[in-house]
């Protein structure tokens, strides 16, 4: 015993009850143990143990940095994905150039008007719901002829 | 079933083909001895299992980035000694309280359990080693129970020889201090 005589010399009692061992194993429980290890092993990690396994420590000492770094991407994503007011002016003004009623066929622009009526604020004095119909009724009528009506 | 040198471990444990069953042949071989200074550390034989799975994952997860430059064994016990002193921590954490409240529900846990079979002086024994701090405690445990030399306790722990002859020297002085205080207590005389 490598403990032996002269670390406990003073010690009579620790001397006298060394070697024992009072802790009690249940039955079995080390030819158990292998198999529910094997069987721990044998799960596919998660990925925190992944994480773990790969980066160890790193991932610890970042973990608590993590969340705050995934908001701040996450929130600087949503920034600039948003239009900025500037952008969303031009592009209103881009549709309603790009609406010209001169380019589209009378029958192709009662469609679109019947679908989006508020895209008929921008043509002359704007066209009422009654005028709609009214001009639906008339519809061999050319957007001039219909102008020059109402 | 014969031992396996550290080099046919690491070897099958290395292989893909052969990791699984490198890896049983590690828990079997090392099961015993890392469970009795678990056991010895905590005294609860389910929370010394639960750390014992925890030190054998750990191994698994691990084996790779280790070197070898120290003994199998040494490396195995030296995630031991952390989980079981990382185990006491969180039993503190959890009761918010001190060392000596652990030391009562550790106690308790010997006292009421089936699982250990000593006599009084036994049980006395016991009680005076969970008074010491927890890392001394390890070192006690390594070297009066498990009997480990200085130099291997010191490639587990990372202290020098110097301070752990140091500190075994004083448990022996306390424990000692404490059977005979408990001794004049009441309790019976080691035989």
């Amino acid at each position: 015993m490598e403990h032996g005589t002269d670390e406990l010399r003073d010690a009579p009692n620790l001397k006298k009850l060394a070697g024992h061992d009072p802790f009690v194993v249940p039955d079995g429980f080390f030819g158990r143990f292998p198999h529910s290890m094997a069987k721990r092993v044998a799960k596919p990690a998660s990925l925190r143990e992944r994480l773990l396994a790969m980066h160890g420590i790193a991932f610890v000492l970042a973990r608590p940095a993590l969340v705050p770094a995934f908001l701040l991407v996450a929130g600087a994503t949503f920034y600039w994905a948003l239009p900025t007011p500037v952008e969303s002016n031009n592009q209103s003004t881009e549709v309603l150039a790009e609406f010209d009623p001169t380019y589209w066929e009378d029958q192709e622009l009662v469609s679109i008007l019947y679908a989006e009526p508020a895209l008929g604020k921008g043509i002359g004095s704007g066209l009422a719901t009654e005028d709609l119909e009214e001009y639906l009724e008339r519809e061999e009528l050319t957007l001039e002829q219909l102008t020059e009506l109402l | 079933m014969s031992d396996r040198s550290d080099s046919e471990l690491l070897a099958l444990l290395r292989a893909q083909d052969t990791r699984h069953s490198g890896f049983d042949l590690l828990v079997r071989q090392y099961q015993e001895p890392l469970y009795r200074f678990v056991r010895r550390m905590l005294t609860d034989h389910d929370a010394s299992r639960d750390v014992l799975q925890e030190v054998f994952i750990k191994a698994w997860r691990g084996i790779d980035g280790f070197r070898g430059d120290a003994p199998l064994f040494s490396w195995l016990y030296r995630i031991a000694h952390n989980e079981a002193l990382n185990h006491l921590r969180t039993l503190r954490r959890g009761l918010f309280v001190s060392h000596d409240a652990v030391v009562e529900q550790l106690t308790s846990t010997l006292d009421s359990s089936e699982h250990f079979s000593g006599e009084e002086i036994q049980r006395r024994l016991q009680r005076a080693v969970m008074r010491l701090p927890d890392k001394q405690r390890a070192v006690f445990t390594m070297k009066y129970f498990e009997e480990l030399k200085y130099t291997e306790i010191s490639a587990i722990t990372g202290t020098s020889v110097g301070a752990l002859k140091s500190s075994y020297h004083i448990a022996v002085k306390k424990v000692e201090e404490w059977l005979v205080t408990d001794q004049t207590k009441g309790g019976t005389s080691p035989s």
